[in-house]
Order: C-alpha cells, then sequence, then structure tokens
C-alpha cells in the first residue's frame, strides 16, 4: 500500500507539467518542460514526506485534485478503447473552440499553430508512461466471484435506466471493468468516491461497499496483465499458487489458451492414510459410491490443514497392492504411453498429470533448484527406458509429441526462456552455442543483446553473417579450464576454473575455497578477474576474529551472502548467522612459539609439530593460545587453520634463545634465577636439567642444546642422514629413536643435529670458531677503547640480542652469535651493518656492568675455547672493515677459523676421489695428477694417476699435494673436524675459501690446505 | 613454456649501499628480487642469465634511494593450456591431486582423472589407484599432465590440469 501511494505520488508530479500545458501548452518547449520536470522533482521530495505520514487521507486528495485533468490526460497513453474515443471528443471540442478564438488570427499564425499541436502530439506519443500518466481515480470493489460479468451488465442497465434523473441519481462514474485475470475485483473509473457510492447503491453483488482507491500503477498492471499473452511452451516450468502443491515446481506438458487452462507434470502428493480410510469406507457402502465421494471431498481440506502429504513419485506397483480397485491402467502398452488413473487424477512415469488454471500458478521467473531438476531428470532416464522398451510404432500423433517433449523437457532449452525475470544472462562476448532450431550445435560469440534478441557471430567457416537467436535457443559454452564467475545463485559473486561441463551444470575449482562447486550453466560468465569473495558483512570482515554465540572464538574464513563460515579454536568449521555472530576481537594478543619467541599477529611461522608440521604461513589472528595460521600450502578453509602456539615457530625468529637461556640459568643460578627464562622453558621440563648443567658449566661452560624431544638428524656413521626423535640424552650422549624404524641407536651428542637447524656443536669445534669472532677478536683488537654505548643503542644487531641482561649473555652464546650468521641473512647487504657495528658492540660489552658476568668462570672458559685464539686476530691481516665485500660476511671470521683449525691443521690429510698432483719430492711421476682411491695407512695411499689410468699403491702423502680447487669445484674437507664433508667451493679468497655443505647447505670456511678437489 | 627474455625492472636501492660495490648489490639486489617471482603477464622469472645494462642511478629525492634502470635476460616459465608437463605429486586429496612442474602447481581434479582410477581413501598415504591395481598416484610421483586452464594472478599462476588423455599418467 504504501509503495503504492508512493508511485501514484510519483506519478503525480511527473504529470505536474502537463497542467501547466492546459495554459500554456502552445508555447512550451522542450526546456521549459524540462525546467518543470525539475520543479516537479523538488516538489516531490517535500511531499513525499507528507505523504508517508498519512497515507490513506493524502492519497484521496491527491485523487481528487487530479480529478480535473483526467480526461485530457488520458488521451496520449491509453489503449483504452472507451476512453480513446472520449479523449478525441473531448479534443477535438477542445480544438474546436480553440480555433474559433483564433479565427481573426493569420493564416500564416493559423499553420504555426497547427505545427505547434502536431509536435504537442507527437510528443506526447514519445513520452512513457510514467511520464504522463492520467490522474484518474480508479476503484476497486469486491463482489462474489463468478458475478463480475453479471455485475457490470446491471450496471449498465443501471445507468441507462438513470439516464433522465437527475444528476444525484444518475450513475456518474466514467467506466467499469472486471478483469477476466482477477476474479472478483470489479475496477471502477470515476472522478469521486461519491459517484462511485452512489453508483453501486442497491446493487446485491458487491462483497463489500467501500471502494478502496487503487494507485494509478497498479491499474496499468491489472490493465496490462491481460494483454501480456502466456507462452507457456512444453517444458515451461511453473510454481503452483494454492492447495496441497503449493509453491512445488512443476512443468507444463500441455496449455490451452482458449480455457486457459494448463496441464502439468508434478511430483505427486498423495496421502495414502486418507486414501487407507476412504477404502474402508468404499469397502462398507460401496454401492453409495457418489454421495461418499463428496463427502470425502468435504474431508479433505481439514485433512491438508494437518499434515502436507510427502511428495514422492507415484509407484504403482504400490498404490496397486493397496488399492487393487481404484487404480485403473491406460494408454497403449506396447508404445510405452502407459499412465495409471488413481483417484481420478492421471498418473505417468511416477509423476501427476494435472490440469490447473492457469491463475493458479506462477509462469514468471520460475527457477527450478537443482535438486528439483534433479529429481524430473531421474525421470528421464526411466523415460528413456521406457521408450526403448516400446517397439511398437503406432503411436498417435499426440504421443509421439508427448513422448518427444518429455525428452526433450528437461534439456537446457527450457531453463534461460523461464529465467526471463533475471533479465538476460548473456552478455557481449559469451560464447554461446545454439540449442534449438536448424542451426543447433553452432557455436558463436554474442554480439550484442537486445531485449528479445541475441546477435551472435558464429563461429564457422561458411557463415559469416550475423545471426539473430532468441534468448531460448541459446545457451551458454564453457570449456574445462575457462575461468569463470559465478553472477547469481547461491555461489554468487566467486570465481573459478571450470572441472567439468554436464548437460546443464557446470563443476568449478573455486578460487577463493580451492573446493568445488556445482552449479548452473546460465549462472556463469567468463570473466579474467579473481575473485577475493565477499569480504564484508555487517561489521565483520574477512579474517576478523569473533565470538560466536556459544562463546566460542573463531576466525572468519569466508563471508557468504548472510553469513560466515567461521573456523573455531578446535579446527571445527561452522556456518554462523550474521545475528548470531558476536563481538569482534581487536585485541593485539600476543603468544609464544615453541622457542619461546613472541608471536605477533601478521608474523610468519613455521609449524613444527602437529597435522600441519612444515606449514609456513602468516599469522592471521591470535586467540589465547591458538594461532590461526593462512598458509599457501594449505587448501582447506581457504588456506587458514589453527594450530596451538606451540607447535609454531617464528620464522627468522631468534631460536636458540632458549639453549641461550638454559646456558644462561645455570650461570643465574648462583645468583638471580630468572622467572622469565625458566618460564620459556617451563614446558619441556627443562628446570631439572639446569641444575645438572650448572654444575657442569663450571667447569667447562658448555652449551646444552637440551635436543630431549626433538627431531635431529644424523650426522656421520652408519645411521648418517637419518631422521630421528631424542628420547634420553646425557651431556655427550644421546638416544635416538629412527623415526624410520624405531630402532634406539645411542650416539654422540655432536653427531647429530637439530632439524632445521645449523650444527650445534661442541665449543671447540670449527663452528664455534666461525661463530663467535664478531665479539671475541674484536675485544682482543679494542680492548679498552672507548666506550661506545650510545652507538650501541642504534644498533640494531645489538638491541636486537640484548634486550634483557639475558639475552645479552645468550647473545654471547654461539647459538645466538650464529644466528645473526643464519643462513637467513648472509649475503644480505645488511650484513654491512654487522661489520659496521660489532666494534662499539664489544665497546659496549666492556662498559656495560653486564660485563660482570663475563668475569665468571664459566663465561671465560667459554669464551676463550681456542687457544691462541687473540693472537690469531693480529695474525690475520683480512679486512675488518666496514667495507668488507657484503656478499663474502663470513670473511672476517676465517681468520679465527684457521686458528681454532690450528692444532688440526697437520700435513696429513684424509680423503678419496680427490686430485693430487705429485711433488718435486717424489721419486715417480713428478708432476703427474692422479686421483686418490683409498688411504691405505694414515700418510699413505693408493692412487690412479689421470692420464694413463694405471693405479699406483703406497705413495706417501709428502710426494703428494692436494690440487686446490677452483671456484665452483666439488671439494671434500681433508683435515679437522669436517674431515669427509663434501660440498661446493662457493668463494674463494686467497688461502680461504667458503664451501656449501651439501649435508645442510650451510657456508662453511675452510682454509684451502684443507680441501681437497673431489674428482666424479 | 619456457622463454628466454629480455625484461626491465627499476630498481631502488638504498643509499647506504652507494659505495664501492654499488653495483654487484644491484645486481645481487636484481637477484634476489626477480628471481623465483611471478608475473602475470610473463609466468614464473627462473633464473637471471645475464644483467645487460644497469642505467646511471638517480637519486629520489623524496626517500633518498637510488632508481636504477636494469635490463636483464631471464628464462621465463610459462604455463599455456594445452600444454603438457612433467610434474610431481604434493598432495592427494579426495578431490583430486596437486602436484608441481617447479614452481607452478597444478590442481588434477578427479573429474580430470582417468574414471577407472580411484581415490583410495583406506591405505596409509592417500592416492588414486586404477582398477586393476596396476596404476597409483600417491604423493611424490611423477606424472605427466595435460594443463586445462590456468588462473593468472599479479603473483601467481595455478593451473588446473588433466591426465585424461592418452599418454598422461604416472610416468613410471
Amino acid at each position: 500500500m504504501a509503495k503504492g501511494s508512493e508511485d501514484e505520488f510519483d506519478e503525480d508530479d511527473d504529470v505536474f507539467p502537463d497542467e501547466e500545458d492546459e495554459e500554456e501548452e502552445d508555447y512550451l518547449d522542450e526546456d521549459e518542460e524540462e525546467e518543470e520536470e525539475d520543479r516537479g522533482r523538488k516538489k516531490k521530495k517535500s511531499k513525499r514526506e507528507r505523504y508517508i505520514s498519512s497515507l490513506i487521507e493524502d492519497e484521496a486528495e491527491a485523487g481528487s485534485e487530479d480529478d480535473e485533468y483526467d480526461e485530457d490526460d488520458l488521451i496520449a497513453e491509453k489503449d483504452f478503447v472507451e476512453p480513446r474515443e472520449n479523449e478525441d471528443k473531448e479534443y477535438s471540442r477542445g480544438e474546436h473552440l480553440n480555433f474559433h478564438t483564433n479565427l481573426q488570427k493569420t493564416d500564416e499564425e493559423i499553420e504555426e499553430y497547427i505545427k505547434q499541436r502536431a509536435e504537442i502530439y507527437m510528443r506526447d506519443d514519445e513520452e512513457d508512461f510514467d511520464d504522463n500518466l492520467p490522474k484518474q481515480s480508479y476503484w476497486r470493489l469486491k463482489c462474489r466471484t463468478g458475478e463480475e460479468r453479471h455485475f457490470i451488465a446491471q450496471m449498465m442497465q443501471k445507468m441507462l435506466n438513470t439516464q433522465n434523473y437527475p444528476l444525484e441519481e444518475r450513475v456518474l462514474i466514467k467506466s467499469i471493468m472486471a478483469p477476466q485475470h482477477l476474479p472478483g475485483h470489479i475496477y471502477v473509473e470515476a472522478e469521486r468516491e461519491t459517484h462511485v457510492k452512489q453508483a453501486i447503491k442497491g446493487m446485491t453483488a458487491l462483497l463489500s461497499f467501500t471502494p478502496m482507491l487503487i494507485p494509478l500503477k497498479d491499474i496499468i498492471e491489472i490493465i496490462s496483465t491481460s494483454k501480456k499473452q502466456l507462452d507457456l511452451k512444453r517444458g515451461t516450468w511453473i510454481r503452483v499458487k494454492l492447495g496441497k502443491y503449493k509453491n512445488d515446481i512443476g512443468q507444463v506438458i500441455g496449455y490451452d489458451p482458449a480455457k486457459s487452462r494448463v496441464i502439468v507434470k508434478i511430483i505427486p502428493r498423495i496421502d495414502f492414510s486418507e486414501e487407507d480410510k476412504k477404502k474402508n469406507e468404499d469397502e462398507e457402502e460401496e454401492h453409495q459410491e457418489d454421495d461418499l465421494d463428496k463427502s470425502k471431498k468435504k474431508k479433505k481440506p481439514e485433512k491438508r490443514k494437518r499434515s502436507r502429504p510427502q511428495a514422492r513419485f507415484f509407484n504403482h506397483d504400490d498404490v496397486q497392492k493397496r488399492f487393487p480397485q481404484k487404480i485403473t491402467q491406460r494408454g497403449n502398452k506396447t508404445s510405452g504411453n502407459i499412465y495409471y488413473i488413481f483417484n481420478n487424477e492421471k498418473y505417468q512415469d511416477g509423476f501427476l498429470h494435472k490440469a490447473l488454471r492457469v491463475s493458479s500458478i506462477f509462469t514468471d521467473g520460475v527457477q527450478p533448484t537443482l535438486e528439483e531438476l534433479a529429481k524430473f531428470s531421474q525421470d528421464k532416464d526411466s523415460d528413456k527406458k521406457r521408450t526403448y522398451d516400446s517397439d511398437d510404432s503406432d503411436q498417435s500423433d499426440s504421443e509421439d509429441r508427448q513422448k518427444s517433449s518429455t525428452s526433450t523437457m528437461l534439456s537446457t532449452a527450457n531453463l534461460p526462456q523461464i529465467a526471463k525475470k533475471p533479465i538476460t544472462t548473456f552478455a557481449k562476448g559469451d560464447t554461446v552455442k545454439v540449442i534449438e532450431g536448424d542451426l543447433k550445435n553452432l557455436m558463436g560469440v554474442v554480439e550484442s543483446v537486445d531485449e528479445n534478441s541475441i546477435t551472435i557471430m558464429p563461429i564457422h567457416e561458411d557463415i559469416n553473417d550475423l545471426l539473430l537467436f532468441k534468448e531460448s535457443e541459446l545457451q551458454k559454452y564453457f570449456k574445462i579450464g575457462d575461468h569463470v564467475k559465478v553472477i547469481s545463485g547461491r555461489y554468487e559473486g566467486e570465481t573459478g576454473l571450470v572441472l567439468r561441463v554436464e548437460d546443464i551444470t557446470v563443476v568449478l575449482l573455486s578460487d577463493l575455497t580451492m573446493t568445488e562447486v556445482k552449479v548452473k550453466i546460465q549462472d556463469i560468465q567468463e570473466c579474467s578477474e579473481i575473485s577475493t569473495g565477499k569480504l564484508e558483512l555487517g561489521n565483520y570482515q574477512l579474517h576478523d576474529l569473533v565470538q560466536t554465540s556459544n562463546h566460542k572464538i573463531g576466525i572468519i574464513i569466508k563471508v557468504e551472502r548472510d553469513s560466515f563460515k567461521i573456523l573455531d579454536e578446535h579446527g571445527n568449521l561452522n556456518t554462523v548467522k550474521l545475528q548470531e555472530v558476536g563481538n569482534k576481537r581487536r585485541n593485539v594478543a600476543t603468544a609464544l612459539d615453541a622457542h619461546g619467541n613472541t608471536l605477533n599477529k601478521g608474523d610468519m611461522t613455521e609449524v613444527v609439530d602437529g597435522l600441519y608440521k612444515g606449514k609456513q604461513g602468516n599469522i592471521l589472528q591470535i586467540s589465547r593460545t591458538f594461532l590461526f595460521i593462512k598458509s599457501k600450502d594449505v587448501f582447506e578453509n581457504g588456506g587458514v587453520f589453527v594450530v596451538r602456539s606451540n607447535y609454531a615457530s617464528l620464522l627468522g625468529g631468534n631460536r636458540n634463545k632458549q639453549p641461550g637461556g638454559s646456558f644462561n640459568s645455570p650461570q643465574n643460578s648462583f645468583g638471580n634465577q630468572n622467572s622469565n627464562d625458566s618460564g620459556f622453558r617451563g614446558g619441556r621440563g627443562g628446570g631439572g636439567r639446569g641444575g645438572g648443567r650448572g654444575g657442569r658449566g663450571g667447569g667447562r661452560g658448555g652449551r646444552d642444546d637440551s635436543p630431549l624431544h626433538k627431531v635431529v638428524t644424523i650426522k656421520t656413521g652408519n645411521w648418517k642422514g637419518y631422521i630421528g626423535i631424542v628420547k634420553e640424552c646425557t651431556d655427550d650422549w644421546v638416544q635416538v629413536e629412527l623415526q624410520t624404524n624405531s630402532k634406539k641407536i645411542n650416539l654422540k651428542k655432536s653427531d647429530i643435529l637439530l632439524q632445521n637447524q645449523r650444527p650445534q656443536v661442541d665449543s671447540n669445534s670449527l663452528y664455534l670458531a666461525s661463530k663467535t669472532p664478531v665479539y671475541d677478536p674484536s675485544m682482543s683488537v679494542h680492548g679498552g677503547s672507548s666506550s661506545g654505548a650510545s652507538r650501541y643503542n642504534s644498533d640494531p644487531w645489538s638491541t636486537r640480542s640484548m634486550d634483557t641482561p639475558q639475552d645479552y649473555s645468550s647473545s654471547t652464546t654461539p647459538g645466538t652469535s650464529y644466528s645473526a650468521y643464519s643462513p637467513y641473512t648472509p649475503n644480505t647487504p645488511s650484513e654491512i651493518h654487522r661489520h659496521d657495528q660489532y666494534t662499539p658492540y664489544d665497546n659496549h660489552q666492556r662498559g656495560t656492568p653486564n660485563l660482570g658476568n663475563m668475569s665468571t668462570p664459566s663465561i671465560n672458559s667459554y669464551d676463550t675455547p681456542t687457544p691462541g685464539y687473540s693472537h690469531s686476530q693480529y695474525d690475520q691481516p683480512t679486512p675488518q672493515s666496514p667495507y668488507t665485500p657484503h656478499n663474502q660476511p663470513q670473511t672476517p671470521q676465517s681468520p679465527n677459523i684457521e686458528e681454532a683449525e690450528e692444532e688440526a691443521d697437520s700435513p696429513i690429510w684424509k680423503g678419496i676421489n680427490i686430485e693430487v698432483v705429485f711433488t718435486a719430492s717424489s721419486p715417480v711421476h713428478v708432476g703427474k695428477h692422479a686421483l686418490v682411491l683409498e688411504n691405505t695407512t694414515e700418510t699413505t695411499c693408493k692412487l690412479q694417476l689421470l692420464d694413463t689410468k694405471e693405479t699406483v699403491s703406497n705413495i706417501s702423502q709428502e710426494h703428494l699435494e692436494l690440487v686446490p680447487p677452483a671456484k665452483k669445484d666439488r671439494v671434500v674437507v681433508v683435515k679437522g673436524n669436517y674431515t669427509g664433508h663434501e660440498g661446493t667451493l662457493f668463494v674463494l679468497l686467497g688461502a680461504i675459501g667458503v664451501v656449501k655443505i651439501d649435508a645442510n647447505l650451510d657456508f662453511k670456511v675452510f682454509k684451502m690446505s684443507q680441501l681437497g678437489k673431489l674428482l666424479t | 613454456m619456457f622463454f628466454h627474455l629480455t625484461l626491465e625492472k627499476d630498481l631502488h636501492i638504498h643509499p647506504k649501499h652507494c659505495g664501492p660495490n654499488l653495483f654487484t648489490i644491484a645486481q645481487q639486489q636484481l637477484y634476489s628480487e626477480v628471481e623465483g617471482t611471478c608475473s602475470g603477464r610473463y609466468g614464473f622469472i627462473i633464473t637471471i642469465t645475464s644483467v645487460d645494462f644497469i642505467s646511471k642511478g638517480k637519486v629520489l629525492e623524496s626517500s633518498g634511494y637510488v632508481v636504477f634502470q636494469v635490463r636483464y635476460k631471464a628464462i621465463i616459465f610459462k604455463p599455456f593450456k594445452g600444454e603438457v608437463l612433467d610434474a610431481i605429486v604434493t598432495k592427494v586429496t579426495n578431490l583430486g591431486f596437486f602436484a608441481e612442474a617447479g614452481p607452478l602447481s597444478i590442481f588434477v581434479s578427479t573429474h580430470l582423472i582417468p574414471s577407472d582410477m580411484e581415490f583410495d581413501a583406506q591405505s596409509a598415504n592417500p592416492c588414486f589407484v586404477s582398477d586393476d591395481g596396476k596404476h597409483k598416484i600417491s604423493k611424490d610421483d611423477e606424472v605427466r599432465l595435460q594443463i586445462k586452464g590456468t588462473r593468472v594472478d599479479a603473483t601467481e599462476i595455478f593451473a588446473i590440469g588433466s591426465i585424461r588423455e592418452d599418454y598422461l599418467g604416472v610416468i613410471s
């Protein structure tokens, strides 16, 4: 009602110019009209507000206002027969009058006048209904159904009868009508309500004597619907408006426009309990069947109210068993057109064939759902079977048609046609296929889309002309692999790749969720964009942390039309309606990862345990100890998953913080125990071990990697390369349970490698030496130089490791300093910082009170594992200036390595497959190159000469020299702790080489004398 | 398909690198910025084969960064519809399996796996097994597949593949 009144009101305003027309019609030109319209619009706004407040009264008001112009305005736009005549009369009369007044004018003026008139007429014709609707008042009356025409006839009679009566008794209404499609409704055109009331006085057929004002827009609809020609083709989808089958989908199988009846195929809803009852009654009073039928009919409505029978296919066998008398089989058995009559209704192929009035079905925009389609297409198969079974050809014409129709009924042909309301689904550029007519299966590209027709450019060698098709004759065409977008339906907005094309559906792989989605072919469109999906709904956005109704917290992983998919902390996925979503969590929670690093939103992490082990991703949200991580490697839930924070590890974070801490804790145990630190380790029961190590720490200052329960790789020996979990560990030994066969083996601690970590080795190893120089050498170099604490503060490297005193000491552990050199950082330009900074950093060390720690025995013993270490600093002239080439960050460390290796650096080497050359001191083969086949004793070996392939044994290493490898050569370490490790010489700098070790892809620095060139 | 193309890029280099090794750093930055990336237009940039030209640097007034125009040759991998590739299976699910051909990840849906192959949910590691049990697709297997469609993002290319054609499937 409200809408109606507004509409009417628009009407009123739009017509507004016309009111002016009355006086100055002749002089009106286009511009003026526009102005008028503007004015009208402004007026509309203010008026609308008024209108909303009190609808009915105003309507009436508007109605009476309009009355004066009714007749004139009607003229132009209504196709009414009756009014038209009126109009003409009116106009001719008006013109006539005008003409007379104009008689005095000159011929030119008259001519001018006529032209203007003509123009106005022309314009009027072109104008829309909307702009120029008559301000006619229509009143609706209700009468008993079936008596509409009779009533109208009565009114006509009354009008004639009262023609000569005084004015107040005359019938003053303008017209009256009873549209066929609106039973019980009568529309009266009149100037005033009183006219209507007066006219209907004493009429018996009416149900109510209060006329209802109808907005003009509605009148258009009322009148035009009758004009709309119903095109109920075979196969058109319909829905039933009322009754037992309300809202059920049906398919037209026959249409009789004359009777306005349709025969509809529908899934029956037979109430067998009712039928049972009937049956019993039938048996009792079989002879009075006719009467019984009537009573049954009366009963039915009650039944219907109580429960609606289930829609299921008609199974004649079942029915036959239960009601053998009531069912009859008809039709031609041989042709397969068998149908059954049950309870006066016709059933075929499980469907009920029901005749319905056109007015009792919806035909517009009926779109079957996929399930409904499936039900109807199930039958299609059975249809076919029946068709094949039949071998007889003497079918009547109609039967034949019927049959073909059932098989084509489900073809897509019908779908676009039905979908008239959702506008056309075709767009320019779509690839389409012709599915009906002579040109069936022709492919084409849509060139343009009109209201009723679509122009396509066929993709065919011989057809080069544009062709016109009806929408119903075309179907979109997609190939597997096309990237498409869903433009309507449940999955609207999603994009994906076509995985499979079926008859009328397409299976997509959604870009967003990586799941398969089934959509109807007319719902998709080719596109290149990739939808991110809907990002917002209400106040909530994708990836928001929200509280759901049942006090669970979860993350929104998908926004749907009016609901969210929410992944909760336990990894369960729920669909939650917008209304049910609770508070949005905006807290800035943090959590601690497996190594005690603080995790924040947005950090990159790697999952180290659990179901998602090995996955890397960004932290989207943190809720308590749960992390919601988005990873590209995960395909479920749009890549979002949930893990406990202690299963995650911060990427680029300080892995050794913990070992560092544990190293520190014994120290601290002398004085203050650090609660924070033990907190970090609490989960692993490290506290107990801490004490033990404390004692040891005093002696050696060794560090404990505490690999307990960690996954490690075995570095050497028979089990080299195997992966296992440390089950037990002592200071020097570990027991590793292999993953491969659950075998437990004991290994030296130095022989294992924590996964994803560079080797953690005992303190006098080459590694340590390579990792610590940053601090120690400079200590000796710059010892006692001025304090640089202020510079320290600006130093990103040292600040990172020195937030707290604990961190400070941990930063001096090999592990931490290693992290600065970790594979993540080498070669990056930022390396330069380190060279810049280590001096001030050390100064800082000297200057800070923390240095007190440095004097503890443990630190000392730790810090000086390499005798001759400090002098090495002087020995080595290698520049340590900030200008050291950045791509070789290791350079400054090299002296230390060498020194560290000094002891081990004997002339004796070990290794096979390396290239050697005979020195001048050799008795034979001087200058020849050879390949070491075997190390027969410590100092002798068996060789094969490269040129002659001759094998020589027992050559003393004194007579041999290692061939220095060149850059990118394969090398093997032949001396020192790393003997046997193979790698590639990455950088060569004089006597020092950087080797990329194969085993762990780490970069190591070796003296060239330690390296042998591998021959393969 | 692989291409060897000459490409250009504007390199923004932090002023701290303006020292003796500027060009080395510029090159390295180019490597790290470009190699392994994916452009929707060209595909995956696998490796830079040579840096042909580094223009004179231009200091940006606002930030102090130095901009170099760099021209380089690179090997580029761009998948095309219809192309047949060898790939390694990375994940098998009931909807199909994912495979990787170098940097490209490809999804092969069950719709595009021969109908005689079925997902075996029972086995320890998920796999597709043919009816006669002769062929099996599980993780880390090599398959030969045909690319049916690609989804080209600005930074990513994703493809769906098919092994439902002759001569496609597991390569033994």
